[in-house]
């Protein structure tokens, strides 16, 4: 960009000053610098941005000028530059900056868009302060466009229009005026040259390019009758051809499609991925050769266009011969029974490549049998080695490679969380040989702690072939994990309805003291602290407080946590002509609970053993012969030591897809009316039940398993059952701690203190509850064994963690049995439905179901028919 | 307020520009930021967008938003390399970096771009009155990178009284070496060192028979180190009590060793004299049982 002698400033015969030569540069002493060309920008402003400065040593050629060229284009406001030299003296150089400007964007505005639109777009039109160039124009032009097209909106027009400004010297406005039209649907898409696969299947691939939805039947139906001649209409009638399958299946092709709930916008990108799914599609199927000829998008209506492609299928291959070279460990038999193809079988080539590298849903892939042994670069390759007719010979080349040690474990991204809270979770640890399963389940629990988005958990693996040795880095991202549930209103002469929750799962006891680490709380110790007011007005509160500790010790992942609770339930005249809103009767329950819960390696390491200790305070107040107490008013007392046995291997907890959740849960109290001689069955209730005395157990056992080879849809399968009973026959067993069954099973809205509630879809809360119709007699209320079974199918429809949706169709059985004698594990209450779940970190897990009960509620005649249930959190029975 | 809104909708530059500027001075940095959002991109190139641009950095700093503000002074050192603030522009980059570095249990991402900051500073403004401070500020947060290992060190040995110590013992002998490697001149390298030999001698105590004498033969190999290393140490007398037990197990071992070899041999003797006389081979019943964990 040097020029010599070539500004007006010096005559315009070339000096020959100065000898240009890169492999000789020479220094030289600036001693001036000046600007011309200038309109509104400032000189000095101007020169100190090229970084030149007098005085500075510069070697010509050299960076000092370039660099000067790149700093002044940089800053987008000037038109040209060039650097010129206007004399040398000596090792004087005299330097001129010969500048154009142009017209800068002062304003950016854009109209028929709307705000949330013209936020997105202003941070892709980033052009305010720049200089008006077509170059960045029609960039901007081009990036609006796109973002409409990729809305799908394929006849966008954007104008550009121009306005000087004002305000300002030599800038200009801008407007951007958007036409985004309508948005492009697809009315059809028409395949052609696909013989083994039906068009359906292969629509059925297109995820995110789908016709529009249309039901052209009736119009089908109207034409028909209007074009009716008496000829066609007799033929119609006398028709006795057999109708194939194949043409109802184009008839309806034709007029029907059924698709409500998929957009039929067409995205180019997406139409681009929808291809290459098709072909994956038939290559899974043998069709190792097919291709997309041509794909053509034409105008249908103004709205509409339809689509075509054009395929190619091939010839469908089969595995014939399948040979190993390179493999020193492990013998061919072995490989062949792990690679689980065998010869005749249809070329897969997806399936293959799983088969060889990576099996997400088994784990017991080729790879696995080196890899889970330290053997981080084995490597094999399939190579077609023959094609013959329709028939493949592979051969796989192997390398094994060295076995090799893990030399490190680091963390990377934990911005809130403290390392050893996810430190102490990694399985996979220095010293030992590489181990692709430890690996994986190493991401799977450090997603189930919560605190990091699980897609993104990513092992970075930095291996040293020489040593041998791995460095294993996990990049992690925080997520929000605390919960905030709040809803309520005002009930009218109930009062205050609504639930207060808030759930840190992230909690720092150690830094309460400390205001400095606040973020806004306490965080990153991984304590869990939860605290909650619900109340339903008057009639019925609860407040409680927990707060756990995972890893007790810091040794061994045992959870001590201690909660406290209370609990009111009152009865409420609201009808009262003289007194509305009296108080009839209230039950308070008042406890406190310490419990330890640890992990156990035996007999196998999902296992997991808890026990804690309750004590609580019933206190009845006008309400004791509600649950069949021969007291109205009084306090029982229960002081009961629980252990829970559980094993759980769940791989996801929002939305499970393989593994089981089971657990046996035992509740003892001591003795206490068995080993008081003045206690006999004559006793009253009052000393029988002062301090209560059972032994409860509850089972729950919950699979998963992925069902139609995908990973959307699941199946899962639950039992449920519990028991309650006493100590011989001296007291018979206590009217508290029973069952009530069900509805929704939610606590908030059974008012169903001092009961254990079981959820059963398709029928009332708590309708199936022996004693209900007899309640506040005298007699026992709640059942002391039940049964409950139930089978969803799921089906996921956004997996996004910041709402996780899946849709669910279920049938389940149950039933509550007040004594057993009674108790008949055939005799259930079944009813089926459908539902939907959506989660949402901030919210919890909310649900909508509708069920239809075939039976009979206890006290009725009538099958309980059709019930909605709205359950917000995880209903666990 | 009132004032604010109006000059949030207005579109005089110069009027802005004053406005941000006395924001910037009487400290309300949240609103001089709104200003100067304004009024940057369109004063760019004057002579007053270097002391705006400087301010706009400073606002962010101390608003306490030290990532943005690092990124800001980064730029301002970037276009005005031979401004006279640029030296503060450059130190307050790696300042604002250093202060948004996190306690040593968390991520030290930050942390490490606060040190190349700082090595940068130091390298371009050798002079700069602010040297020490920078070379203190890096100190700091090597102290910091240091305790970090430290306390997984510690995580680890804690771990090896947890559910499977065999790992973790096997983690901690791999990972002290690391760290002596890593922090040659830590404090903590003397008090490792001989938690190393401890460690060594618990793995090896509980190792495999076929592995035992190799891993015994390490806590000979780390106790003299250790001893030879810190003459002075605390913990000096505390090693030859562990190396006198590695010794009497490797001993034992040894014995057992010996006399499995032996029945082993003999057992193979007789089983050679046996298929020579063709009579079916016995099973050994003489190997001693050895316990795998």
């Amino acid at each position: 960009q040097i020029r010599l002698g070539q500004s007006r400033y010096t005559p315009s015969k070339p000096v020959d000053i100065l000898e240009l030569s890169y492999s000789k540069p020479q220094k030289f002493r600036i001693a001036e610098i000046k600007a011309v060309g200038l309109a509104t920008l400032d000189e000095v402003a101007v020169i100190s941005l090229s970084g030149l400065r007098v005085d500075d040593v510069i070697s010509v050629p050299g960076d000092a000028i370039s660099n000067a060229l790149k700093r002044l284009w940089g800053q987008g406001i000037i038109g040209d530059v060039k650097i010129l030299v206007t004399k040398i003296e000596g090792e004087d150089i005299y330097l001129l900056l010969e500048l154009t400007e142009r017209p800068r964007f002062s304003r950016v505005e854009f109209t028929g868009v709307n705000k949330t639109q013209e936020g997105e777009l202003k941070d892709k039109v980033k052009i305010r302060g720049r200089v008006v160039r077509d170059d960045v124009l029609s960039t901007s032009q081009r990036a609006i466009k796109q973002y409409f097209v990729d809305k799908g909106f394929l006849n966008t027009e954007v104008k550009v229009i121009q306005e000087r400004d004002t305000t300002l010297p030599n800038s200009v406005k801008i407007r951007f005026d958007v036409d985004a039209k309508s948005k492009v649907k697809i009315n059809q898409i028409n395949i052609y040259g696909n013989e083994e696969i039906a068009d359906k299947k292969i629509k059925g691939k297109l995820k995110g390019t789908k016709e529009h939805p249309r039901m052209h039947f009736v119009r089908e139906l109207v034409s028909r009758i209007t074009n009716t001649t008496p000829k066609s209409a007799k033929e119609a009638i006398v028709y006795r051809n057999v109708v194939s399958d194949e043409e109802v299946k184009m008839y309806m092709n034709k007029n029907f499609k059924l698709n409500f709930f998929s957009a039929s916008k067409f995205v180019a990108k997406d139409f681009k991925d929808d291809k290459e799914k098709v072909i994956g599609y038939y290559n899974s199927k043998g069709y190792r050769d097919a291709v997309i000829l041509a794909d053509s998008t034409y105008r249908h209506t103004d709205n509409t266009i339809n689509l075509d492609i054009s395929l190619e299928e091939g010839v469908k291959y089969y595995y014939r011969n399948i040979t190993f070279v390179g493999n020193y460990l492990h013998d061919d038999d072995v490989l062949v029974a792990r690679l689980g193809i065998e010869k005749g079988e249809v070329y897969n080539r997806e399936k293959l490549e799983k088969r060889l590298n990576y099996d997400p849903q088994k784990g017991d892939d080729v790879s696995s049998l080196y890899q889970d042994n330290g053997y981080l670069f084995f490597q094999i390759d399939p190579v077609e080695i023959k094609v013959l007719g329709d028939s493949i010979d592979i051969e796989m080349r192997i390398l094994e490679g060295p076995q090799v040690t893990v030399n490190s474990v680091n963390i990377e991204g934990n911005e809130r969380t403290s390392d050893h809270v996810v430190m102490r979770e990694i399985r996979i640890l220095p010293g030992q040989k590489f181990n692709r399963s430890l690996l994986v389940r190493t991401i799977r629990e450090l997603s189930q702690l919560g605190y990091f988005d699980p897609e993104k958990i990513e092992p970075d693996m930095k291996p040293n072939f020489e040593a041998a040795t791995v460095d294993i880095t996990f990049k992690l991202e925080e997520r929000p994990n605390d919960q905030i549930e709040l809803s309520g209103g005002w009930g009218g002469f109930f009062g205050f309805v609504g639930t207060v929750g808030l759930v840190f799962n992230n909690f720092s006891i150690r830094n309460i003291g400390n205001f400095e680490k606040w973020r806004p709380l306490p965080v990153g110790d991984g304590q869990r602290l939860s605290l909650r007011v619900q109340a339903n007005g008057r009639t019925f509160q609860n407040y409680s407080i927990s707060l756990t500790e995972p890893w007790f010790g810091g040794k061994k992942p045992n959870a001590l946590s201690f909660s406290v609770n209370h609990s009111v339930q009152r009865q409420v005249d609201f009808f009262s002509q003289t007194n509305p809103g009296r108080e009839i009767g209230s039950f308070k329950i008042t406890g406190a609970t310490l419990g330890l819960s640890k992990r156990v390696t035996w007999p196998d390491d999902y296992f997991m053993v808890s026990n804690n200790l309750t004590f609580q305070i019933y206190d009845f107040n006008q309400f004791g012969t509600n649950f069949g107490l021969s007291y109205p008013t009084g306090t029982s007392r229960s002081l009961a030591f629980n252990t829970t046995i559980a094993r759980n291997n769940i791989d996801n907890p929002i939305y499970p897809r393989l593994g089981s959740n089971i657990s046996l849960a035992t509740s003892f109290t001591p003795p206490y009316a068995s080993l008081n001689p003045n206690i006999d069955r004559e006793s009253p209730d009052e000393e029988k039940f002062a301090w209560l005395e059972y032994h409860k157990w509850m089972f729950d056992a919950t699979f998963y398993t992925p069902v139609f080879g995908s990973s959307k849809w699941v199946i899962s399968a639950r039992t449920h059952m519990g028991f309650l009973g006493s100590y011989g026959n001296k007291i018979g067993i206590i009217p508290l701690e029973r069952f009530v069954m069900g509805g929704d099973g939610m606590n908030f809205n059974n008012f169903a203190l001092g009961q254990e509630i079981i959820g059963l879809r398709g029928y009332e809360n708590q309708v199936i509850t022996p004693g209900r119709l007899t309640r506040g007699t005298g007699a026992p209320y709640g059942g002391i064994v039940y049964n409950k079974h139930v089978m969803e199918l799921r089906f996921l429809v956004s997996p996004n963690p910041s709402a996780t949706i899946f849709l669910l169709g279920f049938a389940e059985a149950g039933n509550n049995w007040g004594s057993y004698a009674e108790f008949n594990p055939y005799n259930l209450k079944k009813s089926a439905g459908f539902g939907a779940r959506i989660f949402m970190p901030a919210f919890g897990l909310l649900g909508l179901d509708w069920g239809y009960g075939f039976d009979a509620p206890p006290g009725s005649i009538q099958r309980s028919g059709a019930q909605f249930h709205f359950t917000i959190g995880q209903q666990f029975r | 307020c009132g004032q604010f809104y109006k000059l949030e909708k207005s579109t005089n530059w110069e009027e802005l520009y004053e406005a941000a500027n006395n924001y910037y001075n009487q400290g309300e940095y949240s609103k001089a930021i709104i200003l100067y959002d304004k009024v940057l991109p369109v004063i760019r190139g004057s002579e007053k967008a270097e002391l705006a641009d400087f301010n706009y950095a400073y606002s962010h700093f101390r608003m306490k938003r030290y990532i943005e503000a690092a990124g800001y002074f980064n730029t301002f050192y970037q276009t005005y390399n031979r401004s006279p603030l640029a030296e503060e522009a450059l130190f307050m980059n790696a300042y604002s970096l250093y202060l948004d570095s996190p306690d040593y249990n968390l991520d030290q991402k930050s942390s490490r771009d606060a040190v190349n900051a700082i090595q940068l500073f130091i390298s371009r403004f050798p002079q700069s009155d602010s040297y020490e401070r920078a070379t203190t500020m890096i100190e700091d947060l090597q102290k910091r990178f240091e305790e970090k290992a430290y306390q997984e060190s510690m995580l680890y040995l804690r771990l090896t009284n947890g559910l499977y110590p065999g790992d973790f013992y096997r983690a901690c002998i791999i990972n002290f070496q690391n760290f002596a490697k890593d922090y040659p001149d830590s404090k903590y390298n003397e008090e490792l060192g001989f938690r190393l030999v401890e460690v060594s001698l618990a793995y090896g105590e509980r190792s495999v028979f076929d592995k035992k004498e190799e891993r015994l033969n390490d806590v000979f190999k780390f106790g003299e180190q250790f001893k030879r290393k810190y003459p002075e140490s605390k913990y000096f007398s505390s090693v030859d009590p562990i190396l006198k037990k590695a010794e009497t197990e490797l001993i034992a071992h040894q014995k057992l060793k010996k006399e499995y070899e032996e029945s082993l041999a003999k057992a193979r003797e007789e089983e050679e004299n046996e298929n020579h006389a063709k009579v079916e081979p016995k099973p050994n019943e003489n190997i001693p049982d050895i316990n795998n964990n």
